[in-house]
This record gives C-alpha cells, sequence and structure tokens, in this order.
C-alpha cells in the first residue's frame, strides 16, 4: 500500500514537473538547451538600458509590455522565445504580460520588471491591483526600494480567479536552481512562499552571486476551460551568509559602552581642572 | 491656557505624530504611498524601513551622484541631462522645505525626536546631565555636518560613479545612518543591525554604523541631540535657509546682554542666538527651529518665530513664567532625585 501511494505520488511529482516545463512562463536565463545563449540588459551597469527576455512554450502567445501608467505596448517573439523590450523612458515597476487563448486553455504569463527612466507619477499599486486575467497570481505586496525577494525568507501572494480570492488553491514554485515545492492557498486567499535557500558555491557579497528566479504556476478548470498563470521574479542568496547581526548587536553594545567611557573620561577630567 | 499645555509638549505631539506616520504610515496610506508623497523629504526617515510612508531626501541623492552624475563624467556626456534627475529631487526637497524651512529637523524628524526621548529618559533616570557642551567643542563640531554632506552625500557617489573608488561606496550616509537601524528597528525588523564581511568597504561602513548607533544612545542619555550635530541634512538645511517661510528673528535689546536663557535653552548650544545683538535673521546654520529659544525669553517679542512674515511664536514675560513654573512642576513630578 505504502509502495503505490510512493509511486503515485512520484507519478503525481512528475506530471506536475512536466506540466511547468510545459507552462508559458517568462525567465531571463535562456534554457541550457535553448539555441540562445542568454538574454542582455540584466546586469547593475545596463540598468538604463533596455533588456532581453525569454518566454517558454511562447508558440501562438500575445505579448505586451505594461507601462506604470497602464498603458500596454506590442511586443514581438523571436523564434527563438526571445523578446527584447526597449528602455521605455519611465522609472519604476513594468509588467511583461503573455496570454494565449485556445479552445478550452486560458493561459498567462507575468514578470513585473524594474525598468529605469523619468519618473512615471504612478505607484506601482496601480499596475499590481489591475486586474490582468481570469486566473491571477498577485505579489502582495510587490517588492519595494531597498528590498529583493531573498532566500530563506517568505514573500506573500494572493491568488483570484475573477477577482475572487481562491481559498486553499494549489500552487507550486520553482526555481532556476531546481527546487520545486508544492504550496496552496490559506483560508483567505494569500499565498506564504517560503524561498528556498537553494543557491549553491555562495560568494561573499549580493553583486558576487548572480540572482536565480523563482516561478509561481497555478492553474483550475472550469466549464470544460483550462485556466493556467505563472509569475516570475528574481530572487536573491540571503546577505544573512555575509551579514552577522550578533555582531552588529555587538558593535551597538560596544559603541555604547565606548560612549559612556569618554563620558567619564571627560567628566574626570573637568573635575581634576576644577 | 493650563500650565501643562506649551509648545514643547505640543512639538512633542507633532513629533509623536510625524514619527508614527513616517516610520509605520504605509500601514495605513499603502504600501506604495512613498511614490506618490516626496521621495525627498527633507528628514531623516529610512527607506530601509519596510512600513514608512516617505524617505528622506539623502538616499536619491546619493543614487543620483553615483548613477547618473558620477557615470556621465566618466563616460563624457552631457553633464547637465546627467544633473536632471538630481535636480528633480532636489527641487521636490525645495518644495517641502519652503513650507517648514528648518522646522523639519526639529519637528518632524524620526531620528530627532528619538534622540530628544533619550535626553527625556536621562532625565527621569536621573543621569547627570550635561546641559551645554563648552562652547569651543562646540565649535569643532560643527564643520562635521559640511564635512558629512560634501564627502558622503555628493563626493564619494559621484567617485563611485566614476569608478574612482569602490562602487560599495556609492551610498556611504545610508550605510552609515544611524535611522536606518532606528527605523527597522522600530518596525521588527533587526536585519539592518548587521557586520557586513563581505567587503573592506562594507565592514568599515558597517562597523562605523553600529558604533555611531551605540554612541548616540549613551550620549543621548546626557546630552541633547548627539547627532543632530553631525547630520548632513542639517547643513542642506542650512544652504537653502534663507528661503523657507519659518524665521527666527531677535529684536535685540540691552537686557539681552545679560540674560543667555535663551543660549541655555538651545539643544544645538547655539550661543550666538544670544550674543548676537546686531542681526535680525537668527536662523543659524545649526538651528532646528524647535522654538524653545523663543519659549524662555523672557522679554516681549525680543525673540520670535515668524510664518512669512507673520509671527507664530513670540517672547512673552507671561508665558516664561507659566513655562517656567510647569518646567519646574514636571521635573519635581518626574525626575528621580527631584522629589
Amino acid at each position: 500500500m505504502k509502495r503505490s501511494l510512493f509511486y503515485l505520488l512520484m507519478l503525481v511529482m512528475i506530471f506536475i514537473s512536466g506540466q511547468l516545463q510545459a507552462a508559458l512562463s517568462w525567465t531571463t536565463h535562456a534554457p541550457e538547451s535553448s539555441e540562445v545563449k542568454k538574454t542582455d540588459g540584466h546586469n547593475h551597469n545596463a540598468r538604463n538600458k533596455g533588456k532581453s527576455f525569454f518566454l517558454h512554450d511562447s508558440i501562438g502567445a500575445e505579448v505586451e509590455i505594461w507601462l506604470p501608467t497602464l498603458e500596454q505596448q506590442p511586443l514581438v517573439i523571436s523564434k527563438t522565445g526571445v523578446v527584447k523590450v526597449k528602455a521605455t523612458g519611465f522609472d519604476n515597476y513594468h509588467l511583461l504580460y503573455a496570454r494565449r487563448q485556445l479552445d478550452g486553455l486560458d493561459e498567462m504569463a507575468l514578470r513585473y520588471q524594474y525598468m529605469r527612466g523619468k519618473p512615471s507619477g504612478e505607484s506601482p499599486g496601480l499596475l499590481v491591483g489591475h486586474s490582468k486575467g481570469t486566473l491571477e497570481i498577485k505579489p502582495s505586496p510587490l517588492t519595494r526600494e531597498h528590498r529583493r525577494y531573498q532566500s530563506g525568507d517568505t514573500a506573500k501572494f494572493t491568488l483570484s480567479f475573477n477577482n475572487e480570492l481562491l481559498k486553499l488553491q494549489p500552487v507550486i514554485i520553482s526555481t532556476s536552481n531546481g527546487t520545486e515545492i508544492n504550496l496552496h492557498t490559506d483560508n483567505k486567499g494569500q499565498l506564504t512562499v517560503p524561498i528556498p535557500e537553494d543557491f549553491s558555491n555562495i560568494k561573499s557579497g549580493r553583486r558576487n552571486n548572480r540572482p536565480a528566479e523563482f516561478t509561481l504556476i497555478s492553474s483550475i478548470t472550469q466549464n470544460e476551460t483550462k485556466y493556467q498563470t505563472t509569475l516570475n521574479a528574481d530572487y536573491h542568496v540571503n546577505p544573512s551568509h555575509w551579514q552577522s547581526r550578533l555582531g552588529g548587536g555587538l558593535t551597538i553594545l560596544f559603541g555604547f559602552i565606548g560612549g559612556l567611557m569618554v563620558l567619564r573620561y571627560v567628566r574626570r577630567r573637568e573635575t581634576e581642572y576644577a | 491656557m493650563p500650565n501643562h499645555i506649551n509648545i514643547s509638549v505640543l512639538r512633542k505631539l507633532v513629533q509623536l505624530a510625524a514619527f508614527l506616520f513616517l516610520v509605520y504610515g504605509s500601514v495605513i496610506v499603502g504600501f506604495y504611498s512613498v511614490d506618490k508623497i516626496s521621495n525627498a523629504l527633507p528628514a531623516l526617515s529610512c527607506a530601509y524601513d519596510t512600513k514608512t510612508a516617505d524617505y528622506c531626501t539623502l538616499i536619491p541623492l546619493q543614487h543620483r551622484m553615483d548613477h547618473d552624475l558620477g557615470r556621465a563624467i566618466l563616460a563624457g556626456t552631457s553633464i547637465l541631462t546627467a544633473l536632471m534627475p538630481g535636480l528633480v529631487i532636489l527641487s521636490t526637497f525645495l518644495i517641502m522645505f519652503v513650507v517648514l524651512n528648518k522646522a523639519f529637523c526639529g519637528w518632524i524628524c524620526p531620528l530627532g525626536f528619538f534622540q530628544e526621548i533619550l535626553t527625556l529618559i536621562g532625565q527621569k533616570l536621573g543621569l547627570r546631565r550635561i546641559e551645554s557642551l563648552p562652547e569651543k567643542l562646540v565649535q569643532r563640531i560643527r564643520p562635521f555636518k559640511w564635512l558629512m554632506l560634501t564627502v558622503l552625500i555628493f563626493g564619494l557617489p559621484i567617485l563611485a560613479g566614476m569608478g574612482v573608488v569602490s562602487n560599495e561606496l556609492g551610498s556611504p550616509f545610508c550605510r552609515i545612518c544611524p535611522s536606518r537601524i532606528l527605523t527597522s528597528m522600530a518596525t521588527g525588523d533587526a536585519t539592518q543591525m548587521y557586520i557586513d564581511t563581505s567587503s573592506t568597504a562594507y565592514f568599515i561602513l558597517s562597523l562605523i554604523a553600529n558604533l555611531l548607533f551605540g554612541l548616540m544612545i549613551a550620549w543621548g542619555l546626557f546630552f541633547r541631540q548627539p547627532f543632530c550635530r553631525i547630520c548632513p541634512m542639517l547643513a542642506l538645511h542650512a544652504v537653502f535657509k534663507k528661503i523657507g517661510l519659518v524665521r527666527l528673528v531677535k529684536n535685540a535689546k540691552p537686557r539681552c546682554e545679560k540674560c543667555g536663557l535663551c543660549a541655555k535653552a538651545c539643544p544645538m548650544d547655539i550661543k550666538e542666538i544670544h550674543t548676537d545683538m546686531v542681526h535680525k535673521d537668527v536662523l543659524f546654520s545649526d538651528c532646528t527651529l524647535c522654538g524653545r529659544c523663543v519659549e524662555f525669553c523672557p522679554d516681549k517679542d525680543v525673540l520670535q518665530m515668524k510664518y512669512a512674515f507673520m509671527p507664530i511664536i513670540s517672547a512673552d514675560p507671561q508665558y516664561f513664567k507659566r513655562r517656567k513654573k510647569s518646567q519646574t512642576q514636571w521635573e519635581k513630578k518626574n525626575l528621580l532625585g527631584k522629589k
């Protein structure tokens, strides 16, 4: 009995993995099997320039970039699945949007991408809050300046179907470092994602470690139509690998004691001179 | 007016409200409110605080010096174009600054408020206070705020952008700012209290940040506003103080020479407010427009805080008597060793 359950579970996992491979989803790194060796514009020095992305399983998909103002601009997918995005001239989060609607299938892939330029005058709340499709995973909230998704942290999302939060809905997180975890939304429709601590060969310093990516995927079938959605984002090595909080606390204490000692010394000298 | 209601109490209430809004405000006004409010607040409210409603202008200024100006100089591209984003930030800062002038320090800044609370705790604990720092020491400390502004806000970020110094020095002030540790810890996030071993520069900066924070707490218990005296925001305010609508005006009288209560009341130890008998404009570079000098001036209208040309707080002998009485009562009631 136990053995059959184990095989069944394995089958389910293989099925899910297969689903992930096939899902319409964004990434900044083209898969090794692809003809595309790398995508551009993702290093620190190219932050003001255009960027290119790779869209998995892109055949038949329509792609757009949404500006912070919700203005939508069509994009072109190359035969190899590469989507080049020119600098829009606006700052703040943009949305990479891909959708494919076939008979009995409605797929959507999203990625919120920070672009540099002049202030758009709009808050990311507008972009995140706007409904993009039937089944949608939304960051709750989207990381703000000086914050990023980090390994070992938890991140929150919501999952909605026709703008109604979905309770106890299965979601899979898959990372470019090879981790896959099955999750589900809670009773309120909130999804808490433990970002895996799955980096290997960690070097000291954030800029010395390339970020990895995670993709959240969920699907639901209703009225003979399968709705599938993916959300892709970068995550970084947790700085706790090279930052010590205990050391921080101790040096604050040292500063405090040092401050008291300096005052004591000054007072003693004052008394001596008096 | 009841004894316990005075300008100091009113200011503390404003400071408390500002602290709550700036440190936790996004919970009420929305997570992304910072994009809507200013991004260029003339007070040390930190972007590393995940719940902040708005953040300080020094962060984007350092970024612009590093990413735009420094890199434009290196690449030999148009300096004017590279300066534009920085000028937009400075303009936003100025629009806000004009309204309150240096009062952003004395009435709004979360770090300034925290230091005042520390001094209050020190008083309550009956610690032997240093009422005023020696004048020589005050004079020696004063240039540090300019050094902080020129080196940490402009100099090093530009050099980092040009590749002359390591890019770890792209936002050096934020790396050592006590407000980063304070405001993030106030929201229950201890991730900003760290020693960073990833590089020598980060190690030294994190060491300075923590030592400075510890030092500020220790000294804040014994004397007033230890960090404010070297704060680069104070220097940035000083550059533009002439255009702010809030003014501090002195109508000197011969009695001023003997009195000096205003200088004693000043948390920044600005002796000149007492000794200057010539200038009407007594808004000095170190002033935080807290208004204590006006409160503790016993002569009618000698010191005034004005909004444009309208007096908003004026020295008044009746108020002075009441204020003195309430101070004595408060000390008797609250301070250890004074009962």
